[in-house]
């Protein structure tokens, strides 16, 4: 099946999909595009069948981070506060907020394409640059996150604040929500359309994903 | 965060009454069904985009597989960064949709 899919929301997903085989701010590009097949995989046919194929063989990025976007991907093993202290323990803080943003991009991309019935993409191939290793402004510890967030903490709603503390990824998450759901600008409007579905009739779409997902917030 | 948008603007929302009036609200909802992850049926994900396209238009279904996508991403970015509610009246709004029966973490 052919579908059109809207200039801008293609073009936002192409930038995101070429964003994972390229240096990040604390993974090189071939950790990042190694970690987001894990994550596909995981995504689509659970942790255990992603984590298995990089067990006893050399990789780019360790173990840890490659079981960390497997579950992440996957929700399995659930994602708890312990989860997140031994995770970061293992791989880092800010590591760890930019691995998000990476599976982020992935169940984005690969949820629009699965939903439209578009075969699966391949992912670039990976350049040899390294993490930029730019510091982040400063930090700050959340009350309404785990992670570690641009201070001031807490100013803004946890999902507003929650990858801060990476700005490249924070930056990447909302140039994709502004094309696939509202643009920033207008959230306050509950009259907003892009002319197909009613503010409404996305959140009716919004809420029944969050149900499937078993999603709290 | 429509709850958020409608207290902003004074404009009352009564999340659970979402589908009251909603035009394609049942192949809407289905659609979402089929399409969320993990591992859709292919067969009913078909079937639903096939459904929602003929009673909304192909624009629509692309708009509304947009809206899943996001929302595919915004329930792993609250889960991982362990995100929560930031007032108590998103708190209520939440109670009112039946979240409190989903899982903790």
């Amino acid at each position: 099946m052919e579908v059109t899919v809207r200039p801008e929301l293609a073009a936002a997903h192409d930038r995101a999909w070429q964003s994972l085989a390229e240096a990040g701010t604390w993974w090189s590009a071939r950790q990042r595009r190694e970690l987001a097949e894990t994550a596909i995989t995981a995504m689509w046919a659970g942790p255990d069948t992603a984590v298995r194929t990089r067990e006893g063989v050399p990789t780019e990025a360790p173990l840890a981070a490659h079981r960390a976007v497997a579950a992440m991907a996957s929700g399995t093993p659930a994602i708890t506060r312990e989860w997140w202290e031994s995770t970061r323990d293992a791989i880092g803080a800010l590591e760890y907020v930019e691995l998000v943003g990476l599976v982020c991009v992935v169940a984005s991309v690969t949820s629009l394409r699965n939903t439209l019935g578009m075969a699966p993409r391949e992912l670039p191939v990976a350049s040899d640059d390294g993490p930029t290793k730019v510091a982040p402004p400063g930090l700050a510890d959340a009350t309404l996150n785990w992670v570690p967030v641009a201070a001031p903490a807490d100013a803004n709603a946890a999902v507003v604040q929650a990858l801060t503390a990476v700005p490249a990824a924070n930056e990447m998450l909302w140039s994709l929500a502004d094309v696939q759901y509202i643009p920033d600008a207008e959230m306050v409007d509950p009259r907003w359309t892009r002319g197909t579905l009613s503010r409404v009739e996305m959140e009716l779409v919004a809420t029944r994903v969050s149900f499937s997902r078993e999603c709290h917030y | 965060m429509l709850s958020w948008s409608g207290k902003d603007q004074g404009i009352p929302v009564d999340l659970p009454t979402l589908t009251v009036g909603v035009p394609h609200a049942h192949e809407l909802l289905a659609f979402a069904a089929a399409a969320a992850s993990p591992a859709p049926d292919s067969d009913a994900l078909a079937a639903a985009r096939a459904d929602l396209s003929a009673a909304a238009g192909e624009a629509v279904m692309v708009d509304a597989a947009a809206v899943v996508a996001n929302f595919e991403m915004m329930t792993r970015l609250a889960e991982c960064t362990g995100a929560v509610l930031h007032n108590r009246a998103s708190a209520i709004a939440g109670t009112a949709v039946g979240a409190d029966s989903f899982k903790r973490h």
